[in-house]
């Protein structure tokens, strides 16, 4: 099941908005397929992007995937628990495996993006 | 049939090499077809992960035997290219050629590296795959990750992988000759996790020794042509020729 409290990308990230912040991670499918994750690498807070792009890696045992930012805005906040426990992307891709947090500055860009059910039919 | 571009580069050293799979990354655009290139490394040259650090090995080690270090844009281990034939691809994914995932994309770029094994008279298989723990050990050819090549229970063959928004990078390392086990002097002993030379030996093979006689210089071309004919029959690819001028990337690969 998909949780429709959030938004989703065509490169499986997330974004979870609570007031004028996204938190932002990746899938659960995303997780699967990469299996175990072991490296995070997260952007500086306070870096500033736009929509699309590239601001992290992530190593599992299998690839390197780059981790895209769903919507513009500033970083605010990483996930320090990932630095020293990447693992809980995999035990938690929805909740403590969050990633970033961002200030949005185009709410809009929201609508651009997957629903639960929309995401549900890009997986098949 | 479909065309991918292929690419064979003579020996060069560890940063042109992977300066050049980056820029084939890099320049790559949707409908682009696929590009294969084959390659070796002269001098040898250590490669380490994405993720790994350059403090992690004994650079005056590396540098008194003339050899190069060199970070790869892909994950996993650190490998000393000595003795081996090195392939990568860039292909789009998800794609009808490699599959919607991750994994259909090891899997489709396996069938020619295990069927050019088996067409050597060598019954590979494909391993089950490794835990977090074994990934952050040193050394590549110690363990085998899931989607890896195998003959007789000894890894033969090591591949990593970068993916980017609906593009992949796979490169790998299939082992000719014994040499790859000489990684171990360029590793602080803290960094050997337990291993030694004959240890690595014994958990990997190479053609040379499936022969039962060490391939020489000579052999390689041969080699190369086997696996380049090995892509195009599995993958059912016609592979057209291309040089790094008419790529555009003749700068960037330099």
């Amino acid at each position: 099941m998909i949780p429709n409290d959030r938004k989703y990308t065509q490169e499986h990230e997330w974004v979870q908005v609570e007031g004028e912040i996204g938190i932002v991670g990746i899938t659960d499918h995303a997780a699967s397929e990469l299996g175990d994750i072991v490296y995070v690498d997260l952007p500086e807070v306070g870096a500033e992007f736009s929509a699309g792009d590239s601001v992290g890696s992530i190593e599992s045992v299998k690839a390197v995937a780059d981790l895209y930012l769903p919507v513009s805005g500033e970083i605010v906040e990483v996930n320090p628990a990932l630095d020293g426990d990447p693992g809980l992307v995999n035990s938690s891709p929805l909740d403590d495996g969050w990633m970033v947090k961002v200030r949005l500055v185009d709410p809009a860009e929201l609508d651009s993006l997957l629903d639960a059910a929309g995401y549900e039919e890009l997986l098949g | 049939m479909a065309t991918a571009r292929i690419i064979r580069d003579l020996p060069l050293p560890g940063a042109v090499n992977m300066r050049r799979d980056t820029a084939l990354l890099d320049a790559w655009r949707p409908g682009d077809p696929p590009i294969l290139r084959l390659y070796r490394w002269r001098p040898y040259a250590v490669s380490y992960g994405f993720h790994q650090r350059s403090g992690d090995f004994d650079h005056a080690a590396i540098a008194s035997r003339g050899w190069d270090l060199v970070q790869r844009p892909t994950g996993g281990r650190a490998i000393l290219h000595a003795e081996e034939l090195t392939y990568s691809v860039v292909g789009p994914s998800p794609s009808p050629l490699f599959g919607p995932s991750l994994h259909s994309c090891y899997m489709a770029i396996n069938e020619p590296l295990v069927a050019f094994l088996r067409a050597l008279g060598h019954e590979a298989e494909i391993s089950g795959g490794e835990d977090r723990r074994e990934q952050r050990q040193a050394v590549c050819f110690k363990s085998a990750g899931q989607h890896e090549i195998r003959i007789g229970g000894r890894k033969i063959v090591g591949s990593a992988q970068r993916r980017r928004e609906g593009v992949f990078l796979q490169h790998g390392s299939i082992l000719v000759g014994p040499r790859h086990a000489d990684l171990l002097d360029c590793l602080p002993p803290r960094r050997r996790g337990g291993l030694d030379r004959d240890g690595l030996l014994a958990v990997t093979t190479d053609l040379g020794r499936l022969r039962g006689a060490p391939y020489q210089e000579s052999e390689y071309a041969d080699l190369e042509e086997r696996l380049a004919s090995a892509f195009a029959a599995r993958l059912g690819l016609e592979l057209v020729p291309v040089a790094w001028t008419e790529l555009g990337l003749a700068d960037q690969s330099a």
